[in-house]
């Protein structure tokens, strides 16, 4: 043994823990060469590289013309790991004292190098150097731990230089120590180390020029007293930040950029102050170069200086640094509008406490001069300022989608610096388009990692003795499936057949999958972190692997497979006499689609075993469906749009809106039966940790437009309770106008909450605001929802099917993952609308220009949203447009309408727009509408548009060459 | 002094604790005060109670017993915590707190000066502090340090510079009747052979 620390931890809950830490030193340590006879070869374990190759063939540099291995330092394997996991960079060794400090620095990149340690092809080796008794160093006694880390590591290159001199072979490899630091360096080279910048190897690599545009701008302290006019105050250090916020001078918040105006942002600030909660920051030295998402500290001004949020759109269009002046011109442009009740706090960034930078999608735009290798990247999302970026491939990279990493932003400089690091693949091409929508919404959908894929069952499967263990045998029932067409993941399948008492037996019966994701292992870890399977409009992005989701898991007919039953014995009444829980085997005896299944019930002269069942069931749906509307459960609507997909080119060929079959209705009505039973039984069972979801009732102000909106057509809405809202839906019909009581439906769904998960211990408020009843959980959809899963554990404790584990009973861990399935099923939200609106412009871009009916749902102050019901497609027809005069334009909110020029738009008014496909700006490419009834003095659409927007087109290319020259 | 002791110990073959004294009942604002010192190590201890209790820590079969080590200077840390929960456990183990339900006991330790051994020098100011409020106890206990010399060799009661230099310090409190070991802490490594061998 070489040290022992022992110390005393106070833990959260105030208990003290004494902690005794041994370290151990070894000589049996490999160096990882394989061409090493001395060491003993490492073991090739799961989780390890295969170690350094014999003869180390990596790129040919011109430094280091020999064959070498690279050990790099913390700084370079933090700001360069898209260097390194480059395929080009091989045989690296990583050493334990960098891997610590990299991981106490930065998880995300710490995981990265794991991942690329792992990876066999790479050549990536971490030695423990901690314990190996040659290279195992103390800290000396006036030494920083810093200091005494960038010893050991040369420490370690100098063993390993002659290690690897006393292996027998003509050449001699020879590890190059990689470091940023120029001190560092020095120190190298004095104790006779071969050491490089990560530059000076990068560049001197014959065949890879296109490496040097991946290496990050990290400029060296001392290079900052460039050339330039500062332009931003400096930010104080963290310490005196805590300090400041500790004693109430600063305030801590998130920090979120405005979509529209590049020149302000609101920070969020955090904790449980009731007033300046949201504090406005304006003008670019006040922003400070602050990132949407970081974490910041921020100072209010004196009340005289706070303003009013613009009401303005400002996009960043500057190319050069000389434009500060007019920076300022624009900002004054802000401060003209005062109204004193509108000024909010107002204040400025004073320093960061936490960067949230993340690798951002977006498109290069190329700089005006033709050799120039600085050039501007915009990112996708408008709340990111620009990026300066250096590469030599810009003409490449011209109308691709791109990756771009931040690496800082110097005081000095009007845009962040950064790097690029992948091509997506071009602008409109529909893959790089669904990649982009998937990272920018922050979806995780890489391919599953081999430790993932080792704790799937072993192919063939089946049901062993020990399975059948707690299992109810069901496979006599006839069990059945209905499901959308092309479903491949059933994860719900029913029964229901007469008892002998006259009573009926029901069943719901759910995929088991909790049975093949324990707790705990890398693929329930890689699940929970996924969330949910995303649904896009030609993909699925799973959440388990395939082998689960499509087969073992889903209940496809005519196979065994393991399930979880919730039986109910009911009376023809529909009311639940008896409710019993079992993990089961069934045997699905057909799995039907909504229509086949509406068609076996229609049908007088099929009268089988599952049809009868059907219509059983159907009776039953009946039944609960008029009572659970009789408590107040609110039917909505939402436009909901399915697009018909050329089987070749996946281009949408036809788009409509979704039907819906009274067997779509008969499952739902099964499954929220299912799921109240559920939540019930665990949360009597468990009622601090049951998983739950709730839908909070909404504030009464959010009915406003609604009720206004009904107002202007002489009909009533009764927002005091669910009950009154459902019962005055209903009642909202029009002899005259059929499609009204779907718009106002549509309406409704406008003013809800959005429905989270929670832990039934961290909340007391489980309404189901929407489903009126009082409590509510997920428990019929494991396959796709990760919320599922939790609840099957919990349900199989509840019932003595499984044992428990720690996590499971551990409210603030659950209250956790609540949060992230709750940003996940947001997140997968967005991504679906995403995905569908790329596809609505795909359609209207092979489709042309169409004339379609529409019904206005909101009237704005400068524009009318309207919903197409055919194409379930919502729109907005603006008023104004760009270099020309503005038509007169009067809005009144009370009623809501809007008059233009001498015409009313009045909500619910039907309308004709003219749909075309804004490509102007290929960023973002959007539907754009103009009304063509009733007609609008000024704002006529010209008769053959067709021919204006190719027009249009055109000047534009020439623009663009113009600049290239 | 310490070298009047390196004396004494040399005769004493290593086993010898320093010269210790106690005095009680010297503070009287409390029920029970003690101060004991071991050498130039000294600790005043306060006992208060039985007496009311706060009702969130109130024990419906027994009484609260509660300890605070004050440092001789500063706040007290996660290290006094520590010896604070130590204390607790060996005067729960003596005190018969079934006697006084529903009340609390106050053991207010206050370190003077530390020279080495405090840990056992406050379970014996404690257990005389105890003492001296007339609290009933099943029976009496002491409290010893001793350390583990970079040779092996054992020294009893060690001072901070004997203590710093030691492989291994080990302390105890042991009863008075049966002389059983009702608490023990180590810091260091030692073998098994050499950890203590406790009587059957």
């Amino acid at each position: 043994m070489q040290t022992s620390r022992t110390f005393l931890k106070r833990t959260r809950a105030g208990a003290v823990v004494k902690v005794v830490r041994e370290h151990y030193l070894r000589e049996d340590i490999s160096c990882g060469a394989a061409a090493c006879r001395r060491c003993t070869p490492c073991p090739a374990g799961p989780g390890r590289g295969l170690g350094l190759e014999a003869q180390p063939r990596g790129a040919a540099s011109s430094l280091c013309p020999g064959p070498h291995y690279l050990l790099p330092d913390t700084n370079l394997l933090l700001h360069q790991i898209d260097i390194l996991e480059d395929p080009v960079i091989k045989n690296v060794i990583v050493l334990q004292t960098v891997l610590q400090e990299v991981r106490n620095r930065s998880a995300p990149v710490y995981k990265r190098i794991r991942d690329v340690i792992q990876n066999p092809e790479k050549h990536f080796y971490s030695f423990t150097n901690e314990h190996h008794r040659e290279t195992y160093i103390e800290q000396a006694q006036g030494e920083t731990s810093n200091d005494r880390n960038d010893r050991a590591i040369r420490v370690a290159v100098k063993w390993y230089n002659e290690h690897l001199k006393k292996i027998e072979d003509e050449e001699k490899i020879q590890v190059i120590f990689l470091t940023n630091d120029r001190t560092n360096k020095e120190k190298a080279l004095e104790e006779g180390i071969t050491a490089y910048t990560c530059e000076e190897y990068i560049k001197s690599l014959i065949a890879n020029p296109e490496l040097v545009d991946r290496l990050a701008c990290v400029s060296d302290e001392g290079k900052e007293i460039e050339s330039g006019k500062i332009i931003f105050p400096e930010h104080i250090p963290l310490s005196k930040l805590q300090q400041g916020i500790k004693s109430g001078i600063y305030l801590q918040g998130t920090y979120r950029a405005s979509r529209d105006n590049y020149l302000e942002a609101t920070v969020w600030v955090h904790g449980d102050a009731e007033e300046n909660k949201e504090i406005i920051i304006q003008g670019l030295k006040h922003l400070n170069r602050a990132v949407h998402e970081d974490i910041v500290a921020v100072e209010l001004l004196a009340k005289d200086e706070w303003v009013a949020p613009s009401s303005i759109v400002l996009q960043d269009e500057g190319q050069n640094e000389d434009d500060i002046e007019n920076e300022e011109e624009k900002e004054n442009i802000l401060k003209t509008s005062v109204n004193k009740d509108m000024l909010r706090p107002t204040g400025k960034v004073v320093g960061i406490i936490k960067r949230n930078w993340r690798p951002f999608c977006g498109m290069l735009s190329k700089s005006q001069i033709k050799e120039a290798r600085r050039h501007l990247f915009t990112p996708a999302d408008r709340r990111i300022p620009r990026i300066r970026i250096e590469t030599r491939q810009a003409d490449t990279l011209e109308g691709q989608r791109i990756i771009v990493a931040i690496d800082g932003w110097p005081r000095n400089s009007r845009y962040p610096n950064g790097h690029f690091v992948k091509n997506l693949g071009s602008a409109g091409d529909k893959e790089t388009e669904t990649e982009v929508l998937l990272l920018e919404h922050d979806v995780p959908h890489q391919p599953f990692s081999q430790a993932v894929l080792s704790f799937l069952p072993k192919m063939p499967w089946s049901i062993t003795e020990q399975d059948m263990k707690y299992r109810e045998d069901l496979r006599h029932l006839y069990v059945c499936s209905v499901d959308p067409p092309g479903c491949t993941d059933i994860d719900d399948a029913l029964h229901c057949r007469e008892l002998e008492n006259g009573n009926i037996e029901v069943g719901v019966h759910i995929a088991d999958v909790s049975h093949f994701i324990r707790p705990g292992n890398a693929l329930d870890e890689e699940s929970v972190k996924r969330g949910t399977t995303v649904y896009l409009c030609e993909k699925r992005i799973d959440m388990v692997p395939e082998l689960l989701s499509s087969n073992l898991c889903s209940l496809r007919s005519n196979v065994d497979r393991l399930a979880f039953s919730c039986i109910w014995e009911m009376n023809p009444k529909a009311e639940i006499l008896k409710t019993r829980f079992t993990k089961s085997i069934i045997n699905s005896k057909a799995s039907l689609t909504y229509a086949e299944a509406q068609m076996r019930i229609d049908s007088a002269t099929m009268n089988d075993h599952i049809t009868t069942s059907l219509r059983g069931l159907n009776k039953l749906a009946k039944i609960l469906k008029k009572k659970r509307t009789d408590k107040g459960a609110l039917t909505l609507s939402s436009p909901e749009v399915r697009f018909h997909m050329d089987s070749e080119t996946h281009d949408p060929i036809d788009l409509q809106t979704k039907e819906l079959k009274e067997t779509n209705s008969m499952v739902e009505e099964f499954m929220l039966l299912a799921n109240i039973s559920v939540a019930q039984k665990i949360y009597d069972e468990f009622p601090e940790f049951a998983l739950l979801r709730k839908h909070p009732a909404p504030p009464p102000s959010n009915y406003d437009i609604l009720v206004k909106a009904a107002k202007s057509k002489n009909l009533e809405i009764k927002t005091d309770s669910a009950k009154a809202l459902a019962e005055s839906l209903d009642k909202a019909e029009s002899p005259t106008f059929p499609y009204l009581n779907t718009l106002l439906r549509i309406l409704t769904t406008r003013c809800m909450m959005q429905a989270v998960y929670f832990c039934s211990g961290m909340d007391n408020d489980f309404h189901h605001y929407g489903l009126a009843s009082p409590i509510y959980t997920h428990f019929t959809s494991p396959i796709r929802r990760y919320a599922d899963i939790i609840v099957h554990r919990l349900l199989a404790v509840a019932i003595g099917a499984d044992s428990t584990y720690p996590e499971l009973t551990d409210k603030h861990k659950l209250a956790d993952m609540c949060k992230n399935l709750n940003y996940r099923h947001k997140m997968a939200q967005y991504a679906q609308r995403a995905s569908v609106a790329f596809h609505t412009q795909l359609f209207f871009k092979n489709k042309g220009v169409v004339n379609e009916d529409a019904y206005i749902l909101f009237v704005r102050k400068n524009a009318v949203v309207v919903l197409i019901p055919r194409y379930g497609l919502e729109g907005t027809v603006f008023f104004e447009e760009k270099d020309k005069p503005t038509p007169r334009l009067n809005y009144n909110s009370e009623v809501p309408s809007i008059t233009v020029e001498d015409t009313t738009l009045c909500v619910f008014d039907k309308v004709k727009v003219n749909i075309i496909l804004d490509a102007s700006n290929i960023q973002h490419q959007k539907i754009r509408m103009v009304l063509v009834e009733p007609k609008i003095l000024g704002n006529d659409v010209p008769a053959d548009l067709s021919t204006e927007i190719s027009s249009k087109s055109e000047p534009e290319k020439k623009k663009k060459k113009k600049l290239q020259k | 002094m310490a070298g009047e002791k390196e004396k004494v110990v040399a005769a004493a073959g290593g086993c010898c604790l320093r010269p210790f004294s106690c005095e009680q009942g010297l503070l009287s604002r409390p029920d029970g005060s003690a101060a004991f010192l071991q050498g130039d190590t000294s600790v005043l201890a306060g006992l208060y109670g039985p007496a009311e209790v706060k009702g969130s820590k109130e024990l419906p079969d027994r009484a609260v017993l509660e300890v605070l080590l004050r440092p001789k200077v500063g706040l007290p840390g996660v290290i006094e915590r520590s010896r604070e929960q130590l204390l607790r456990q060996t005067c729960e183990a003596v005190v018969l707190g079934v006697l006084h339900p529903r009340t609390a006991i106050t053991l207010v330790l206050q370190v003077l000066s530390d020279a080495g051994s405090l840990l056992s020098c406050c379970i014996n100011a404690a257990c005389m502090g105890l003492l001296d409020a007339g609290l009933p106890l099943s029976s009496l206990f002491c409290g010893v340090t001793c350390a583990l010399d970079p040779n092996g060799a054992i020294i009893l009661d060690p001072t901070t510079r004997q203590e710093q230099e030691a492989r291994a310090i080990l302390t105890f409190a042991i009863d008075s009747p049966e002389r059983k070991v009702l608490m023990t802490t180590t810091k260091g490594s030692c073998s098994v052979e050499e950890g203590p061998c406790f009587p059957p």
